[in-house]
């Protein structure tokens, strides 16, 4: 039986889905209060709680993604290749996330692993975000790099 | 995300202590979980496959190989690579990770990841023949609960 939480976060998704300002305003707040993430997706005992409020963060920005999609490759292009240093706080307001809505809520999100390590038994909706983000759009994920027009024809697979 | 280094946050996360590339004098975070309750990383994995699938351990991508994107991806009804793209060299740290047999083994263990685990393995494999030669010595380190069958 869903509990009334789970009713108003089902109303609150499919709002956030057809408003991308209130999905943009929605990650910005919670970038700037990382608590949110610790009391309501990590420490929260309520699995309707968690469930609910993965589910909005992963709607609020697959919603932003293709508003942002321009922006995100067109910082990607400077920065060039993979130059991560292994256990980065990937919290840095430069790079290319830093501009960009998502950017900031995605390094300031990774950048809440060890509170989700000290809150092993409720971690599993945090990690869901990074599924769902994984899933959303394709320059989100950041780990392709448009090829040239002339790389582009060959790397299409033949048919 | 691959370029922040998401895949080796989320990998050394799974891994704790036993991860390859945490320094030799980091503190010892000690094993999650316990008797009655294991942490659960299906959603870890799932993210961590996903990113995988899309990068390459060679560092100049695909200018390499015919074929792009990899066997995984392709058959898929939305590919996570799009047509005209080229896979993002993964970094050394994630690379160091991908290549331990650790990885493997830590996952397999339990028996529960073997989806994910099968889908990294086939695309590193694509990857890399010298990893298809790391991953039969982990199907031969395996304890005998899991050479019964149980996973491969």
């Amino acid at each position: 039986m869903a509990t009334p939480f789970k009713d108003i976060g089902a109303s609150l998704v499919a709002l956030y889905r057809k408003h991308i300002p209130s999905c943009k305003l929605f990650l910005s707040r919670l970038t700037r209060h990382a608590t949110y993430i610790d009391d309501l997706l990590l420490c929260c005992n309520s699995d309707a709680v968690r469930t609910t409020l993965a589910e909005l963060i992963g709607t609020a920005a697959a919603a932003l993604l293709p508003f942002e999609e321009a922006l995100l490759l067109e910082q990607q292009e400077p920065s060039g290749g993979a130059g991560v240093v292994a256990g980065g706080d990937g919290g840095g307001a430069g790079g290319a996330g830093g501009a960009t809505v998502i950017g900031r809520f995605v390094d300031m999100f990774t950048a809440r692993m060890p509170e989700a390590r000290k809150n092993w038994p409720r971690f599993n909706e945090y990690f869901s975000v990074f599924d769902t983000l994984a899933d959303a759009s394709f320059p989100c994920r950041r780990f392709v790099r448009m090829g040239k027009p002339g790389e582009a024809a060959a790397a299409v697979p033949p048919p | 995300m691959i370029e922040r280094g998401l895949i080796t946050r989320l990998l050394d996360f799974f891994l704790g202590d036993k991860s390859p590339v945490r320094p030799a004098d980091a503190p010892v975070e000690g094993a999650l979980g316990n008797t009655v309750m294991q942490p659960k990383y299906f959603h870890l994995l799932n993210a961590a496959m996903k990113l995988i699938q899309c990068a390459t351990t060679r560092p100049t991508g695909d200018a390499e190989r015919p074929e792009s994107p990899s066997p995984t991806t392709a058959p898929r009804e939305s590919p996570l690579v799009p047509a005209g793209a080229t896979l993002v060299p993964l970094s050394e740290s994630d690379g160091v990770l991908l290549h331990s047999q650790v990885l493997y083994t830590h996952a397999m263990q339990d028996g529960l990841y073997a989806d994910q685990v099968c889908e990294i393995m086939a695309h590193m494999m694509w990857e890399d023949k010298y990893f298809t030669a790391l991953s039969i010595s982990v199907r031969f380190a395996l304890p005998a609960r899991s050479r019964t069958g149980r996973l491969w």
